[in-house]
């Protein structure tokens, strides 16, 4: 008799302590719920969808699971990269650090030496990190090995055609769209298209339209570079402009951009194409909710236009290199709990059911293996935006032609391209400027003053 | 288990009928007369400190006074937005008067003249962008009744600015887009177009904003500041966030209505502001919302909470429905909600909008907050109960196990067994037993004392004696002393099992099939004086 009920409390404790153990205090519960904070990037036509996901995740996943995910800011990554900054030198007014946040492999090199991101391997499972292509996942390990960015999704950069007036323009001059296939050919467009629409006033002289401008002049360079074999960085953190490479680099582009053809500008070149003055343009594959369906003129003349998305021009003779963009999800670190269900959401997020879905709202590429291997090619059939399922045709041709390169990872890389692409910026007007007053500058002496 | 009580209980009741209590009985009384004791006092104690598991009153207090702080906050945010965009409306007409005077014509004759429009546009740009960048606001606008289509009844003119972060002190940079609005005069400011952006407001836009319009040209007399007008959440044509637009009419000195301006309180802002305090409630949620009669029109109104990012699972008309425990029920029939609501005055006396009523309730799912009001009230019922039931089947069994010995004695002692099998667990028992069988022995042997004679077997049972060993002689001897078994193997530092092994021998020798027959010849023994009463041969 003593037996059983030895045996009978054996048993019972042994349930009872198993399933107290089933509770794991690492982890939130409904009845032991966290709000976690976030911060992203994804404004304009992408909010909605992102907002529209987490609302989801909240009511579904994160209410099973304790998680609420509270989105507090969306600004652009270089504001949101500020605000990380102020809070990374401990600056009055600085804001709470959040949980998850979107940024990039080289903001994450500061704050994960600081202590302040929580490394993702602790959280994923090798099983789980073999669900997303390889490369993507390396991009966000830094220097230690750690897995400190995780991917979301990701874009590269492609040529925005505007297909409407590219076919008026050809049809009079007889312009070869094939030309657009390099960076060589889109110049001497350029220049056509301008003197083109120049001689339509022939009263007013220098009025020709712009043809092309790139997002980031520092990307064409650092692209051209790559194609070219070589690199716009050096080991030591410095730009190459006094290479031969680079020097055939900035000829191309110096004659349009100063005699007309190549537009210089400080905003985004979809501002400039939704009122026709601009042809093309290569910027981020993830901006093409930002380009319209059509055009509008100052006198309020609205036409229907069409866009074609071709892939990143080459050097002649170049490689077919292009930039792979788009950052990822950090999470903050010195919470594991935090930390352990920030990545129970990103998990839910990129998930190829949700990644596909925001994808095919926004334009990005998909991380997971079966999103951007599988699920991609019967998914484009069925999208509802043809802009997007244009751009994601094109992007997905140039991932079977094209070799991808990512910036480099090091504290001062966002100075120095800025510092770049105001120097070329302004060295590009004000030879603009002294080749409208009749006194043109020399392209060697321009690169020489540009080197310096 | 049932039958065990029934059995305790009801054992031999007409044998102690008016004969006392049975001693299980009684000690299962005992036991949980304790056990309530301990609950009670339990159970009390939880009452005393108001832990009874029920959140109602901390519910209650926590949705009342977010009711009432976030009524009071939108409340006076949105008096000092008013007062601020009438002040802004006063800035943009004075300019545009300027302006008027400057090209040598009326703002009636604005609409004829379209190509006036981007100079108008131009100067007033400023004063937006230093008013949205000043105030909490997510955006601000300008809309002309007029087009430089000059078709002013499918499209109008104006400026729509807005920014990513809707307060102004929040440390993270609020970036400014221009979603309406002449492209020139954004790249000129340096503001980006966003991918909704278009030059003119076009025809759904401009229904949105027609009544406000139509209201200020139907009271030309009013003051601005009872002509301003909050619209009911309204999405831009091709915009994703909805807002609420807080309107004022643009009047110039000559009393034309040539537009309105306002600002934009966006979705995000909304949340951000007016949100429930941070609490354990993490499904509950504020909504503001236009109210008739007696519905609240969520479909048009705004909600904010940790569970509603963008407030479209909240897409629907609730009435309001009898109050449920102090908490008022929301209902559309499928869904249902539960919490506190109070009327929200927007207007002052005197405005054309007066008679438009909202509200600001602060609410949870029914199931969420039923949650909250039963607490942990039934898990500890349940507990309680299942500690009783367990309490109860132990003290049943405890008190059978404890007796069952002292029952078994007291039946082989009605039975006369009682020399038997004296295993007890229990000292007092075997000490009984054997102290009623040393009595009965001792009895028996005086009687057969009394007619003894030598017999044949009595001869050999003394010269058998002769047979045993120095050790079982010792064993004998005590025998004759009286001691008993466990008192012989203390005295000789043996253990029990020794002294039962001597015993087997010692009766195997003396041809005797019992210790009561050996002491019954020890007692012919003493009788016949062939020992002494010490144990002593003679």
């Amino acid at each position: 008799m003593y037996k059983k009920i030895t045996c009978a409390f054996i048993v019972v404790t042994l349930l009872v302590v198993s399933v107290c153990g089933c509770v794991d205090p690492s982890l939130p519960s409904p009845d032991d719920p966290v709000v976690l904070t976030m911060w992203h990037n994804y404004g304009g036509a992408m909010q909605q969808t992102m907002d529209e996901l987490i609302d989801e995740f909240n009511s579904t996943v994160g209410m099973d699971n304790g998680i609420t995910i509270n989105v507090t800011a969306i600004s652009s990554s270089a504001d949101l990269n500020a605000s990380l900054d102020m809070i990374l030198n401990g600056d009055p007014g600085a804001p709470d650090m959040p949980d998850i946040f979107t940024g990039y492999p080289k903001t994450a090199v500061k704050l994960a030496a600081q202590g302040l991101l929580a490394d993702l391997d602790d959280y994923f499972t090798d099983d789980e990190l073999a669900q997303y292509v390889d490369a993507f996942v390396a991009e966000g390990r830094l220097h230690d090995g750690g897995l400190y960015v995780f991917p979301i999704a990701k874009s590269t950069e492609i040529l925005y055609l505007n297909q409407t007036l590219f076919d008026e323009f050809a049809s009079e001059t007889g312009a070869d769209p094939e030309l657009l296939s390099s960076f060589e050919g889109i110049a001497s467009l350029a220049q056509l298209y301008y003197r083109w629409t120049d001689v339509k006033t022939p009263d007013v002289p220098n009025d020709g339209m712009q043809f092309y401008t790139a997002d980031s002049w520092f990307n064409v360079a650092e692209v051209c570079m790559e194609q070219l074999g070589g690199s716009f960085i050096d080991d030591e953190n410095q730009l190459r402009c006094d290479t031969a490479d680079f020097s055939r680099i900035f000829e191309t582009l110096y004659a349009p951009c100063v005699e007309g053809g190549f537009a210089i500008y400080d905003g985004y070149s979809s501002d400039l194409s939704k009122t026709g003055d601009l042809v093309c343009s290569t910027g981020s594959s993830a901006g093409i909710l930002f380009y319209g369906d059509t055009i509008t003129y100052e006198d309020g003349t609205v036409i229907d236009v069409e866009y074609s998305i071709l892939p990143y021009p080459v050097l002649e003779g170049g490689s077919n290199i292009a930039l792979q963009r788009g950052g990822g999800l950090m999470v903050k670190g010195g919470d594991a709990k935090r930390a352990a269900a920030s990545s129970i959401f990103i998990k839910w997020l990129t998930a190829a059911a949700q990644n596909m879905r925001f994808i095919s709202q926004t334009g990005y590429i998909p991380v997971t293996k079966d999103a951007f291997e599988v699920e991609m090619a019967g998914h484009l059939d069925n999208l509802s935006d043809a802009r997007i399922e244009k751009m994601l045709r094109a992007v997905l041709s140039m991932y079977e032609s094209y070799d991808f390169f990512t910036a480099p990872v090091f504290n001062e890389f966002d100075a120095l391209s800025d510092e770049y692409e105001t120097d070329f910026k302004a060295l590009m007007l004000q030879c603009r400027n002294a080749y409208l007053s009749g006194d043109p500058v020399e392209a060697s002496a321009a690169l020489t003053s540009l080197a310096e | 288990m049932f039958d065990s009580v029934q059995r305790a209980f009801s054992q031999r009741k007409g044998d102690r009928f008016g004969r006392g209590t049975s001693l299980q009985r009684r000690l299962i009384a005992l036991f949980i007369s304790l056990i309530l004791f301990v609950i009670l006092s339990f159970i009390a104690l939880l009452m005393a400190f108001n832990i009874t598991g029920s959140g109602s009153a901390a519910l209650y207090n926590y949705l009342a006074t977010e009711t009432n702080n976030i009524t009071e906050s939108v409340s006076t945010d949105f008096g000092r937005l008013s007062v601020q965009g009438v002040s802004l409306s006063e800035t943009l007409a004075s300019q545009a008067d300027n302006y008027f005077r400057d090209c040598d014509i009326s703002a009636q004759e604005l609409r004829e003249r379209p190509e006036l429009i981007h100079g108008l546009l131009e100067r007033q740009i400023h004063a937006l962008m230093l008013y949205m960048d000043n105030n909490m606001c997510g955006g601000a606008f300008i809309i002309l009744d007029a087009s430089v289509t000059g078709d002013h009844e499918f499209s109008q003119a104006g400026i729509y600015l807005t920014k990513t972060q809707a307060n102004p002190i929040q440390s993270i940079t609020a970036k400014s887009y221009i979603i309406r609005g002449p492209a020139q005069i954004a790249r000129e400011n340096g503001i980006e177009l966003l991918g909704q952006w278009r030059m003119e407001y076009p025809e759904e836009d401009v229904r949105l904003f027609e009544k406000v319009l139509s209201v200020a040209r139907e009271h030309p007399d009013l003051p601005l500041s009872r002509l301003y007008y909050l619209t009911e959440k309204v999405t831009l044509a091709g915009h994703s966030e909805s807002a609420f637009m807080l309107c004022i009419p643009l009047r110039s000195a000559d009393g034309c209505v040539f537009g309105l301006c306002g600002v934009e309180i966006s979705a995000r802002m909304f949340k951000q502001l007016y949100s429930p305090h941070e609490s354990d409630y993490i499904q509950v949620f504020t909504a503001m919302t236009p109210c008739v009669d007696g519905t609240l029109m969520c479909d048009v109104g705004m909600v904010a909470g940790n569970m509603h990012l963008t407030g479209s699972r909240l897409n629907a008309a609730l009435t309001v429905g009898e109050a449920d425990g102090g908490f008022t029920v929301f209902s559309d029939g499928a869904l249902r909600y539960g919490g506190l609501h109070k009327d929200l005055t927007l207007y002052p006396s005197g405005s054309p909008y007066a008679d438009e009523h909202w509200s600001i309730a602060v609410m949870m799912p029914i199931n969420a907050l039923e949650k909250e009001l039963t607490g942990l009230t039934p898990y500890l019922v349940v507990i309680a109960s299942i500690l009783l039931l367990v309490s109860l089947g132990a003290s049943i069994w405890i008190s059978r196990k404890y007796l069952s010995p002292l029952n078994e004695a007291l039946t082989q002692i009605k039975s006369g067994k009682y020399t038997e099998n004296v295993n007890s667990p229990y000292f007092e028992i075997n000490d009984l037993m054997e102290y009623l069988a040393r009595q009965d022995e001792q009895a028996r042997a005086t009687a057969v004392a009394g007619s003894a004679s030598v017999t044949p077997m009595f001869e050999a049972f003394l010269k058998n004696m002769e047979t045993l060993s120095p050790a079982e002689r010792s064993v004998f001897d005590l025998y004759i002393e009286g001691c008993s078994a466990q008192e012989i193997a203390d005295r000789l530092y043996l253990s029990i099992n020794t002294i039962k092994t001597h015993n087997r021998r010692i009766f195997a020798k003396l041809n005797v099939s019992s210790r009561r027959e050996l002491l019954v010849y020890i007692g012919m023994m003493k009788e016949m004086k062939l020992i002494s009463d010490d144990g002593a041969a003679k």
